[in-house]
């Protein structure tokens, strides 16, 4: 069942389950995992509101083929007190819904530029900053649901 | 870039060296000052070219000084080495142009280096180093002192770039947009601007897909068995796992409703 407010308004058109688990082996805290699309392939990204913009795997990134042409290079991008070099980009992200709508985004995703001899141990992030910010959302830790409508101009 | 250090009082500058002065045009330098993104290397080629003269002409000039042949003023050394630079490229064989031309040249590689120096004197002060140390909050202060109404294009770029590294992210939303706005025409800040915009919804005619929750049901009970590689799955069935993305996407039939996720 999706969330209304009072009056009735719908606060999310769309939910999902999401899974619970660290995002990387050596982490022992738990992150919010949620299905979602980047562009064109189905993939899962950590809800992290801390975070700025759609950190987008290197290897989805690569998968996809992005245009070099336009993007936004940079010499570093300071993520939480992480310099990473990278590359920024405007991408399509659609939230992936089992009960009501998606949600698609055009959203500011950063994706790292990795040397040859170097891995990228992270997963997809979604940040609020350029990501999640004009979206509402909700999680129920009872049923693992995630739950996010968007925010149109009057509601 | 061969630069001769050796005293040659028969030349009084070497036709090859500096090449990059030769084969500059204006155009060709208007355009670069205006999209350059690496503004600073070009600066220091620039510099380093104006540097090889001054090398240069340095042992000539004491040569000639040595030989009671010298007849330059050496009250503006800067100067001399422009004056020097220009009198090489109007003698250059080696160029067939106009003397207009070369002079243009000149004119546009002088503006280039004062740009260059004013940008330099801006943004190796506060700016550059507040971003050196991923300070946001001196980064931002920093910039709240700066009046951006008047900026060149440039400035914005480089604005950009810096909060980035400073992590000053708002703020460097908020100045390509400024610089966006304040110079429509430039294609770089626009293309800055449109990628750092605040997130869009998009009307996209996409269905529900209750197949998420079957894939999301794999995760939750097999993820363990995978740690550290990517999956395929679709509809909750597992049809391919291995060590890289690409090596499971290349392995799969169709693509079609495929979750390609990688399990920590």
């Amino acid at each position: 069942m999706l969330l209304k407010f009072e009056d009735g308004r719908q606060f999310a058109q769309g939910a999902c389950s999401f899974v619970y688990r660290p995002a990387t082996e050596r982490e022992t805290k738990h992150r919010i995992f949620v299905p979602v699309q980047i562009e064109s392939i189905q993939t899962e990204a950590v809800v992290d509101t801390g975070g700025v913009y759609l950190v987008c795997h290197p290897e989805i990134a690569d998968l996809l083929r992005l245009d070099l042409a336009d993007k936004v290079g940079t010499d570093e991008l300071n993520i939480r007190g992480r310099k990473i070099p990278g590359s920024l980009y405007r991408l399509y992200l659609t939230l992936l819904a089992e009960e009501g709508k998606p949600l698609t985004l055009e959203v500011s995703a950063f994706v790292p530029r990795l040397e040859p001899y170097e891995t990228w141990d992270l997963p997809s992030f979604m940040g609020l900053t350029g990501c999640l910010e004009w979206i509402r959302f909700a999680v129920d830790p009872i049923t693992d649901m995630f739950y996010f409508g968007a925010i149109y101009e009057g509601s | 870039m061969s630069v001769s250090t050796a005293y040659s009082p028969e030349f009084e500058y070497d036709p090859v060296a500096p090449p990059v002065l030769y084969e500059l045009d204006v155009e060709d330098l208007t355009r670069r000052m205006r999209d350059e993104p690496d503004i600073e290397a070009m600066s220091r080629r620039v510099l380093d070219a104006l540097g090889a003269w001054a090398w240069q002409v340095f042992p000539q000039t004491f040569g000639y000084r040595w030989k009671g042949e010298d007849t330059l003023d050496w009250g503006n050394l800067d100067t001399w080495i422009q004056s020097k630079w220009v009198g090489g490229l109007v003698q250059s064989p080696l160029v067939e142009k106009s003397i207009n031309v070369r002079l243009l040249q000149y004119n546009a590689l002088r503006g280039f280096i004062v740009e260059s120096s004013r940008l330099r004197q801006l943004f190796e002060t506060d700016l550059e180093i507040a971003a050196k140390r991923g300070n946001e909050a001196a980064f931002v202060q920093a910039a709240e002192r700066i009046d951006w109404s008047q900026r060149p294009a440039v400035d914005f770029i480089r604005a950009v770039r810096l909060a980035l590294a400073a992590g000053a992210h708002l703020l460097a939303r908020n100045l390509a947009a400024q610089g966006a706005k304040l110079h429509p025409d430039h294609l770089e800040l626009c293309k800055m601007a449109n990628i750092l915009a605040p997130p869009r919804i998009v009307n996209a005619d996409i269905l529900a897909t209750p197949s998420v929750r079957a894939n999301q049901a794999w995760l939750r009970h097999h993820a363990d068995e995978f740690k550290g590689q990517w999956v395929a799955l679709r509809e909750g069935t597992l049809l391919a796992a291995g060590a890289t993305a690409h090596g499971v996407w290349d392995h799969l039939e169709s693509t079609d409703g495929v979750m390609l996720t990688k399990v920590f």
